[in-house]
């Protein structure tokens, strides 16, 4: 089913959701473990702040705001 | 003030007041307290941990209300303060908040404080949020997979505090003993942590946690190894130490499989004990759809509409009309 390739959290279009693949070795790596991004977590793009950055995002019921730049390192399928 | 009075006494219990941001704790603690600790309506409002006192049943209790945290592996000062009160602070027992309308996300950290600590309750709070979102949550079944006492509260109107301060005082006077469902992780990690346990058990007293130290050790907690270190040398047991250090190279970090496991059960116990019903409002909309989308009362509904709008029009001219041309627009689509 999942031939389609990985995007990062930053190009999810706001309103859609992709599941949790892999998230780039960084410090905030685990940071985003423990807020609740482990695999398969479905994740939505849920607004932009006005300057674009960050940007909020809903899972696990919670919407929590994550810089532009550390949302790359999020890859995601849709 | 009075209430530094109290501070003076003998026999002070501790309480502390654990939670996700914004589930309520200042609240609950300006309930239990009668103080007027800031409460507000974005995350991250209380950053260090702030004392109350209060007497239930000629008890005194000190209570302390935590920053709000998703977690207790520290990767931020709220979490630190909030990890180090729960695991050096000697609580004799630990309040955690949980939001009932996202309870999975909830659990996580109350898995996390049953691992650390047994006298462990439980507020699903916000009960009166979760039923104007149609979600119900089953309280029997939760204590039952946690095996905690729990509690539902509206915290803001202070529904469920009596029943809160009746558990805190019969675990207080050892009527109630807790014993919570820990979380038991794949062979490897459990034998990772058999092995730390067991040094530490000989070496620590008994106010220490070994399984949960050794957790936090698997999980590369520099400060919890630091922290260790810095008591086995005191009571020069600098073997056990470096056998603990043989162990911890044994075993690669597992942190990052603690995390999902914790998560993965959390997320199986949501989807037991959270019931999505429709809301008030979804129900009747979902009605309203089935009957005018129905092949065979569709059509009779329609005409009976139509019936209705043209007697309206003729008889009863001031009837709001945004109902009626949203009903009718229900039928075009
Ligand atoms: N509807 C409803 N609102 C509540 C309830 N309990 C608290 N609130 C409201 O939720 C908001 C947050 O409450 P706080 O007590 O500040 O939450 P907190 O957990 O201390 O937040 P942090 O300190 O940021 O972690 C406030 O606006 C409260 O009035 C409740 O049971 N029902
Ligand atoms: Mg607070």
């Amino acid at each position: 089913m999942n031939t389609k390739r990985l995007i990062p959290l930053t190009h999810l279009p706001i309103g859609e959701t992709g599941r949790v693949k892999y998230i780039e070795d960084s410090h905030m790596k685990r940071r985003f473990l423990d807020l609740g991004l482990t695999p398969n977590t479905i994740v939505k793009t849920e607004r932009y702040s006005p300057s674009g950055n960050p940007i909020a995002y809903r899972f696990r019921a919670t919407i929590i705001a994550i810089r532009r730049e550390e949302a790359e390192n999020i890859f995601v399928s849709r | 003030m009075e209430d530094i009075k109290l501070d003076n006494l003998e026999n002070k219990i501790t309480i502390g007041l654990a939670g996700n941001p914004n589930t309520g704790k200042s609240t609950l603690f300006n309930r239990l307290t009668g103080l007027k600790q800031h409460t507000g309506n974005w995350p991250g409002k209380t950053v260090s941990s702030t004392k109350g006192y209060f007497a239930y049943k000629g008890r005194k209790y000190t209570l302390v209300d935590l920053p709000g945290t998703y977690s207790l592996f520290i990767n931020s000062q709220e979490e630190e303060i909030a990890r180090d009160f729960i695991c050096f602070g000697n609580p004799e027992i630990v309040i955690v908040l949980v939001d009932a309308t996202s309870l999975e996300r909830n659990l996580n950290l109350a898995l996390q404080i049953m691992e650390a600590t047994d006298n462990v309750i439980m507020c699903v709070n916000l009960m009166d949020e979760a039923e104007k979102k149609g979600i119900s949550i089953d309280i029997k079944k939760l204590e039952e997979k946690l095996n905690i006492p729990i509690i539902p509260t509206v915290a803001r109107i202070g529904e469920g505090i009596e029943s809160l301060l009746k558990t805190i005082d019969s675990i207080v006077s050892g009527e109630l003993k807790i014993k919570p469902n820990k979380t038991i992780y794949d062979e490897f990690t459990e034998r990772a942590i058999g092995e730390i346990e067991n040094v530490l058990k000989t070496e620590l007293n008994s106010a220490f946690n070994p399984r949960w130290i050794g957790l936090r050790l698997l999980d590369g907690d520099l400060n919890m190894k630091k922290e260790i270190k810095n008591i086995l040398l005191k009571s020069n047991s600098g073997y056990s130490f470096n056998q603990i250090e043989n162990i911890l190279n044994t075993y690669d970090d597992l942190g990052e499989k603690i995390v999902i496991r914790l998560y993965d059960r959390a997320e199986a116990i949501a989807k037991d004990v959270v019931i999505h019903k429709a809301s008030n409002k979804e129900r009747l909309d979902k009605k309203l759809d089935d009957i005018l989308t129905n092949k065979f009362t569709g059509y009779p509904a329609m005409l009976l509409l139509l019936g209705i709008i043209f007697w309206i029009t003729i008889v009863g001219a001031n009837y709001p009309s945004d109902l009626l041309s949203e009903l009718f627009f229900r039928l075009m689509k």
